[in-house]
């Protein structure tokens, strides 16, 4: 008996960006039982080499059109824009760990194994086509995380963040896969073309289809989870508050993504037809998440938690984007996750570097002076602040402005003036910042560790970006929009 | 179209019924005696010298963990072996990268000291 396997598509070539992560991890793996431990800096190096090689290995699949494994995964314009945004994320994470690993005795080459594994997860997520595809990727990246976040094995903290992420995940986890076994009862398909052949026929029924729904309900709220949009935020500001300042860093930014491109693959790819019934309940979340997230940011005494919340928040714009369904919208929410990225992750990279540099307490109060201490850290500090409020000319500004636009030709507008009126309050939270860094230092003397050139770099040119990327919105917007076209 | 789901409504109820006939029915038929040698751990008269919750080495741990790894490896091996030979070679290119894989995971943890017992 001979096995025809041709007809399932083996095509490598599709995934070999993920195919060189992943193998970087192995390596690295490999590798970090032979270099001794006072040259753990060769792993980082040998990270950021193979996450070049997979940079270089998306490239061609821009503009393609290909769907590999049995329409399990497709390497099309969508996963080149997700796979660049996580691989530079990834690389600047790597970049700036080593000196805060050292800082807190936590140089292990497991890290940049984990890190590489929850990368390439995130890679595939981006990139599925079918449930099970999503599934093997939300879980990659998030057992990933899971670890990482305990990764300061002697920090209670730590300890405890890891453990309530666990437990949570398990359970949205759950979620998640009883939804996909219901849509795939009620659809007979696991392949989001499938779903979406059956839910498009006029003698499905779809839009009347209880199961159906019922399974995008659980599915939402997996996403959702995973997206820490509110109500399904309440890990986030313990687990962010908790883990490695590093690992928050790279996880508020890259998760983030990944599971706003299965949002948006989900949602807008496969369920276009019945856009009426889930358009209400993700309303209701983009909805619920500017209010908890901006309110309860306000409050917060902890510049790690209030980014958490900061971060809540923003989950709620990124998602507005997604609510009218159309490709010009869904190119808004690119641009915002691009922007949200690189303003995020510098502002908890700010945060990082302060703490190896000696102050590892995040409280707000230990930031007063920051502005005569550390001017680099506090002027990229505040570039980021102006941009996660909104203000021009950064890039947080465009980005709210697109996604606002893709309401008003939506003509949606109670999630719009929602929007409007939380980024209003959030300036109070975001200035407040700065307003902290500009106060008169108390004289307290503090043990001073030099950056290093690589933080430095990777700081200057997340506040560059912010910036020129302000000014010249353009060309992500232009990248954005193709990634999005090509998505329907 | 939830019709179709009615069978498993009634399974479901048929379980929860069945559950409380036997959990109720035989001390209602039989009557329940109580004596002190019935709260023992061990009916059959054996004394138990210490607490049930004893605490155990966090080597078992790790050596499960290891064992349901290769116990997977063995499960995904199966299938492939009986049909291998519709494979081909391209299917045992595919089985040596995933053993290839678990096998650097094996060199790893062994060079980690997990395979050393008490140590």
């Amino acid at each position: 008996m001979t096995i025809n396997i041709s007809g399932i598509g083996i095509d490598y070539g599709a995934i070999l960006p993920e195919l060189v992560v992943a193998g970087t991890a192995i390596v690295v793996l490999f590798l970090e039982l032979v270099v001794p431990p006072d040259r753990r800096r060769w792993l980082a190096a040998v990270t950021v080499i193979g996450l070049l090689g997979a940079l270089v290995a998306t490239i061609p699949l821009w503009g393609q059109n290909r769907s590999a494994f049995g329409d399990t995964v497709i390497a099309d314009s969508l996963a080149v824009f997700f796979n660049v945004l996580l691989i530079a994320i990834t690389i600047a994470t790597v970049a700036i760990s080593p000196r805060y690993l050292h800082a807190l005795d936590l140089d292990y080459g497991e890290y940049y194994i984990l890190i590489l594994g929850a990368t390439a997860g995130m890679m595939l997520l981006a990139a599925a086509t079918s449930l099970m595809t999503i599934f093997l990727g939300i879980e990659l990246l998030s057992i990933s995380l899971y670890v990482l976040s305990g990764f300061a094995r002697t920090t209670l903290r730590s300890q405890e963040s890891a453990l309530k992420y666990l437990l949570l995940g398990g359970f949205a986890t759950g979620f998640l896969l009883y939804g996909m076994a219901l849509i795939y009862g009620a659809t007979g398909s696991t392949t989001l073309r499938g779903i979406a052949a059956f839910t498009t026929a006029a003698s499905s029924n779809a839009a009347g289809n209880v199961l159906l729904l019922l399974g995008i309900g659980f599915l939402s709220v997996g996403l959702a989870f995973k997206a820490s949009a509110a109500p399904f935020h309440m890990w986030t500001p313990d687990v962010y508050e908790g883990a490695p300042t590093i690992v928050t860093t790279f996880m508020s930014v890259a998760t983030k993504s990944a599971a706003f491109a299965a949002v948006g693959r989900v949602f807008i790819a496969t369920f276009p037809s019945i856009s009426s019934r889930w358009y209400f309940p993700l309303a209701l979340i983009a909805i619920f998440s500017l209010f908890i997230g901006n309110l309860v940011a306000i409050t917060q005494d902890n510049i790690k938690r209030m980014l958490a919340y900061s971060g809540i928040a923003h989950a709620g714009y990124i998602l507005l984007g997604v609510l009218p369904g159309t490709a010009q919208a869904f190119s808004a929410t690119l641009f915002y996750i691009a922007a949200y990225s690189v303003m995020n992750f510098g502002a908890f990279a700010v945060v990082t570097a302060v703490a190896a540099g000696g102050e590892q307490n995040a409280d707000l109060s230990h930031w007063r002076g920051l502005f005569y201490r550390r001017p680099f850290l506090a002027t990229v500090m505040t570039i980021f602040m102006l941009s996660l409020a909104g203000i021009p000319p950064t890039v947080g500004f465009f980005a709210k402005l697109f996604v606002f636009q893709a309401l008003v030709n939506a003509q949606i507008w109670a999630p719009l003036i929602v929007a409007v009126i939380m980024t209003i309050v959030s300036f109070y939270y975001y200035l407040r910042v700065i307003v902290i860094m500009l106060a008169a230092p108390d004289e307290v003397a503090v043990e001073k560790r030099p950056l290093g050139i690589p933080t430095s770099t990777v700081l200057g040119v997340a506040g560059l970006a912010t910036v020129v990327l302000g000014i010249f919105p353009a060309v992500v917007l232009d990248w954005a929009t193709r990634a999005a076209s090509l998505h329907f | 179209m939830l019709s179709d789901y009615f069978p498993l409504l009634i399974f479901l109820i048929a379980v929860f019924v069945f559950g409380l006939i036997a959990l109720y029915l035989p001390p209602w038929l039989a009557g329940h005696l109580d004596s002190a040698a019935k709260d023992l751990p061990y009916e059959s008269g054996i004394v138990p010298r210490t607490g049930a919750r004893r605490r155990f080495a966090i080597s078992f741990y790790l050596t499960a963990m290891l064992f349901i790894i290769f116990d997977i490896e063995a499960i995904f091996i199966y299938p492939w072996a009986v049909n291998v030979k519709g494979l081909g070679w391209f299917g045992v290119a595919e089985m040596a990268v995933f053993v290839a894989v678990l096998l650097v995971a094996l060199i790893y943890v062994w060079r980690k000291g997990a395979l050393e017992w008490g140590s």
